[in-house]
């Protein structure tokens, strides 16, 4: 570790505190429909919309029609990515020809984007067409994460609300949060990445005569000189602004940020890694402005900001380590070397930018890597898998991380309370045996998934392992990541699980739409039966959740859950892969 | 004969998470 790489890591996060707050303040005047500087341009917009879709913008909805009304949303668009890939061969904008998506992985496809996780199976620039990317995929990435951040401002006023039968509008939410806040975000973003140089065209890929001709033998031993190297390219800053904003993650190239033409400079990396934290960040100060309690707000960002840094802590530590299995070799740091392990990163970022980038992405639902995960350290590697299973709830995806948040903040009040020995309150709402069951639920889909698909394809060989690279802790590491980042809706990759087979496309397909549908309406309920509630007084037994003690407890509770779920897969795959190695055995 | 996987998952996974969120308010009634 360096002084260097620790005041790159102070900086991102100083950066990222000091536009949380306005940008906040901004996402509760979009959502309480308070003037903003754009609406003189957005708002005919959003009328006409409204008009020509039908849509009563004053109309409220109960929880259970806010539900609904997103599985509507979800299952159209979903369908819509799924006809786009299987006939993109017929449709325009393609010119490189590529043909109709095999239907398993389309699917696959279409629910991963869907569901926010942006899990790839494929190599984008020789699978999918520039209409693909663009109407399937990239449209994907503003609706998920809208659909993300109008059930978080619909848990906000869940809290807020008192006897009230209602949450909002969802289809008020997913407009203005697509409208005023994801749009607007990713058109800044996208010119900033194009000065930087990322590409943004739709020209055919070009082809180069390499200056080294190069043989490569293929799997059938048939020798072949290449001369020439194909240079792919299209519409990428404008799909990789919102890629980051969104905390979707799905590259338009299959080395995602650790591509050149997606992220080119230390600044781009920079912006991306502000822009994944950016609108979850600023959540917190629209959760206390909207509850009424910047205090609140405050403690959970607190609680973030310390999970956060145990992350990074580790993982750079972890990676900062030289290789044990590496004899003889200079692995320490100095003038002309990062030192410590580099296998798998870019030389651009180094250790201190490709461990934030990995803890950052990890923390949120993002999932768009700017090194291999899957060569970190075995204790490098399990940070970002940890990150994931405790819920991606440090920061978190848009919307999705602060929801997440605030039904462990349900589940901490509730654990306060019955060390007291009263009825636990939170803002004022007594949290009952409803509110508990509910958030129980969506703790436990969690693992079931995870670790219910991991035991299927470690006990079927034929299912789950004949497509692994590697075997041993390792091995059970990419199955158990893959799983993982799945049902997280994450999408990055530990390297090494060939996941385009017919078994893991719809079994991670359903690990996602699971993992993103089964947690969201236990959620939902949540918020609803809160918004019915009465506000009580807060009294000398009341659990004050505004206080560093608040911090404690709930960061306590995230790690405590976690870690007793996990804690024995884990055991079994990073924690030993680690002891092995320094024991001299490497998977 | 795999598009019929595809079609089959949209016309039963979305129902049966519409039964879930029948199923969460149904159990909240009972309580009451």
């Amino acid at each position: 570790m360096s002084l260097n790489g620790w005041l790159q890591i102070a900086v991102f996060m100083a950066t990222l505190i000091l536009l949380a707050k306005p940008t906040g303040s901004y996402i509760t005047r979009v959502f309480e429909r308070r003037k903003t500087f754009l609406d003189p341009v957005l708002a005919p917009c959003e009328r006409l919309l409204y008009r020509l879709t039908g849509i009563n913008p004053e109309e409220e909805m109960r929880w259970t029609q806010y539900a609904v009304a997103m599985l509507i949303f979800s299952a159209a668009t979903m369908l819509l990515t799924y006809v786009v890939e299987r006939i993109q061969q017929i449709l325009p904008l393609n010119p490189q020809h590529l043909p109709g998506v095999e239907s398993a992985l389309a699917l696959n496809t279409a629910i991963s984007f869907t569901t926010n996780t942006n899990w790839q199976s494929y190599v984008p620039e020789s699978t999918m067409s520039y209409l693909t990317q663009m109407l399937g995929l990239a449209t994907h990435n503003f609706w998920s994460a809208a659909v993300g951040l109008a059930l978080a401002i619909a848990f906000i006023r869940g809290i807020s609300r008192r006897e009230a039968n209602t949450l909002g509008n969802f289809w008020v939410d997913l407009t203005r949060g697509t409208l005023w806040v994801l749009v607007p975000m990713s058109v800044v973003l996208a010119l900033a990445l194009v000065s930087q140089g990322v590409v943004q065209n739709l020209r055919p890929y070009d082809t180069a005569k390499i200056l080294e001709s190069q043989k490569v033998t293929d799997s059938h031993g048939a020798v072949t000189t290449v001369t020439t190297q194909t240079i792919a390219q299209g519409p990428v800053a404008s799909q990789e602004a919102i890629k980051m904003l969104g905390t979707n993650g799905g590259g338009f190239f299959n080395a995602n940020s650790a591509h050149p033409f997606e992220n080119p400079t230390p600044l781009a990396n920079f912006l991306e890694m502000l822009a994944i934290f950016l609108i979850p960040a600023a959540l917190t100060f629209t959760l206390g402005q909207m509850v009424g309690s910047q205090k609140h707000g405050l403690a959970v960002l607190g609680a973030m900001i310390v999970l956060w840094f145990a992350g990074v802590f580790t993982c750079y530590w972890a990676e900062s380590q030289p290789n044990p299995l590496l004899h003889g070799v200079d692995q320490h740091v100095s003038q002309l070397q990062a030192g410590g392990n580099m296998e798998g990163k870019e030389v651009r970022f180094g250790i201190a930018n490709s461990a934030l980038f990995a803890t950052v992405t990890t923390d949120a639902s993002c999932g768009a890597v700017n090194g291999m995960h899957d060569s970190f350290m075995p204790l490098g590697g399990l940070i970002p898998m940890a990150n994931i299973l405790l819920g991606e709830i440090v920061f978190g995806g848009v919307g999705a991380g602060l929801y997440g948040m605030l039904v462990f903040v349900v589940m901490a009040v509730f654990i306060a309370g019955l060390m007291v020995g009263r009825t636990p309150e939170y803002l004022g709402k007594k949290i009952e045996a409803y509110d508990v069951q509910m958030s129980m639920l969506y703790l436990l889909i969690f693992p079931l998934i995870i670790l219910g698909f991991s035991a299927i394809s470690v006990l079927m060989p034929n299912l789950g392992l004949s497509s692994l690279a590697n075997h041993g802790p390792h091995g059970l590491s990419e199955i158990l990541y893959a799983y993982t980042s799945a049902t997280g809706n994450n999408g990055s990759a530990f390297a090494g699980l060939s996941a385009n087979t017919h078994w893991y496309n719809y079994s991670l397909g359903a690990a996602m739409f699971f993992g993103r549908f089964m947690m969201i309406i236990p959620m939902l309920a949540v918020a609803g039966n809160l918004a019915r509630k009465k506000i009580v007084p807060a009294s000398a037994g009341t659990f004050p959740v505004t206080t560093p003690l608040f911090t404690v407890l709930l960061t306590g509770v995230i790690l405590i859950v976690g870690a007793l779920t996990f804690f024995p897969a884990l055991s079994l795959g990073p924690v030993l892969e680690h002891l092995l190695l320094r024991a001299g055995q490497a998977f | 004969m795999l598009d019929i996987v595809a079609i089959f998952s949209f016309i039963t996974l979305f129902p049966l998470c519409v039964l879930y969120v029948h199923g969460c308010e149904q159990l909240k009634g009972k309580r009451k």
